[in-house]
């Protein structure tokens, strides 16, 4: 499975009821256009973690903010 | 094998002989204290915490930290600091000498996180105090989540508490301690939804203000 399918997977899983993942682009900004603030920041973190087993570094969430960015972050620590 | 040898050698850090030193010399505060450990039904709290837990406590002063190590004067006790206690080379070093765990309020500290979920599957007693800040209201209105997260990563129960607030520095203190809450047993799925933790968080905050009930 793609990176992004699995991260919207996490997304949907996380945030079900509160954003509208079915409309998810990589484009789409975190805080702006999903509405994720800094603890939803770090339930969606959690989460993937899991699903992809890494570890995310504050230096890393420095630079995140967009889908598109997580994306690029997960793959980095492949 | 070599997970339990490395599980020991962390018994043996610098910071922790530094917790130790620190835990003896505020002995005496035992004595100031006089510290009076309650159920939330007023009843003598005689139980030893054991194992790795979160103690969730209101936060009327800064001594918040050292009365709820004076009420758990058996354990090393963990705690986590805002940024903002910790300005300064001295102030940070003597902190974390003591326990302290930086973490940043105004951002997604995800290494804070780490650290207090490692710290808590070690099997250690980490304080947070979830209401962000000091308040001097005896009633909590609103928790911060991310003490449920990391109790959920770690798979370890909270314990609610009340530090009752003194009048003078030396009267006799209070604190109240409630049932262990575990979030596993409210939530079951691989990734909760934000509802889920906000309603554990919900369920944390009444515990906390039973506590508070206490007269």
């Amino acid at each position: 499975m793609q990176t992004l399918d699995r991260l919207l997977k996490v997304f949907h899983a996380v945030f079900e009821d509160t954003v509208d993942t079915d409309n998810l682009t990589p484009d789409a900004s975190l805080r702006e256009d999903i509405g994720i603030n800094s603890i939803g920041l770090l339930y969606m973190a959690m989460a993937v973690e899991e699903e992809f087993d890494i570890k995310f570094t504050n230096e890393d969430f420095a630079g995140i903010v967009t889908v598109a960015d997580v994306i690029r972050c997960i793959e980095s620590k492949f | 094998m070599m997970q339990t040898k490395s599980k020991q050698r962390k018994q043996f850090t610098w910071q922790r002989v530094a917790m130790d030193i620190a835990r003896v010399v505020c002995t005496p505060l035992l004595l100031v204290y006089r510290m009076k450990r309650l159920t939330p039904e007023g009843k003598k709290y005689t139980h030893h915490i054991q194992g790795g837990a979160i103690l969730a406590a209101n936060h009327s002063s800064f001594a918040d930290p050292f009365l709820l190590g004076v009420a758990v004067w058996y354990r090393r006790l963990y705690f986590l600091a805002a940024e903002i206690v910790m300005q300064g080379k001295l102030r940070c070093l003597l902190l974390k000498g003591v326990g302290a765990i930086k973490i940043d309020r105004n951002a997604a500290d995800i290494e804070a996180m780490h650290k207090s979920v490692d710290i808590l599957k070690h099997g250690y007693l980490l304080s947070i105090f979830p209401q962000g800040g000091i308040s001097e209201s005896e009633q909590i209105e609103t928790l911060k989540s991310g003490v449920v997260l990391i109790a959920l990563q770690a798979g370890v129960p909270i314990i609610p508490m009340h530090v009752v607030p003194a009048e003078h520095w030396y009267s006799r203190r209070t604190v109240v301690i409630g049932d262990p809450l575990d979030p596993k047993a409210y939530i079951q799925k691989k990734f909760p939804t934000t509802t889920d933790i906000e309603q554990v968080t919900h369920k944390l905050m009444e515990e906390m203000n039973r506590c508070a009930a206490l007269k």
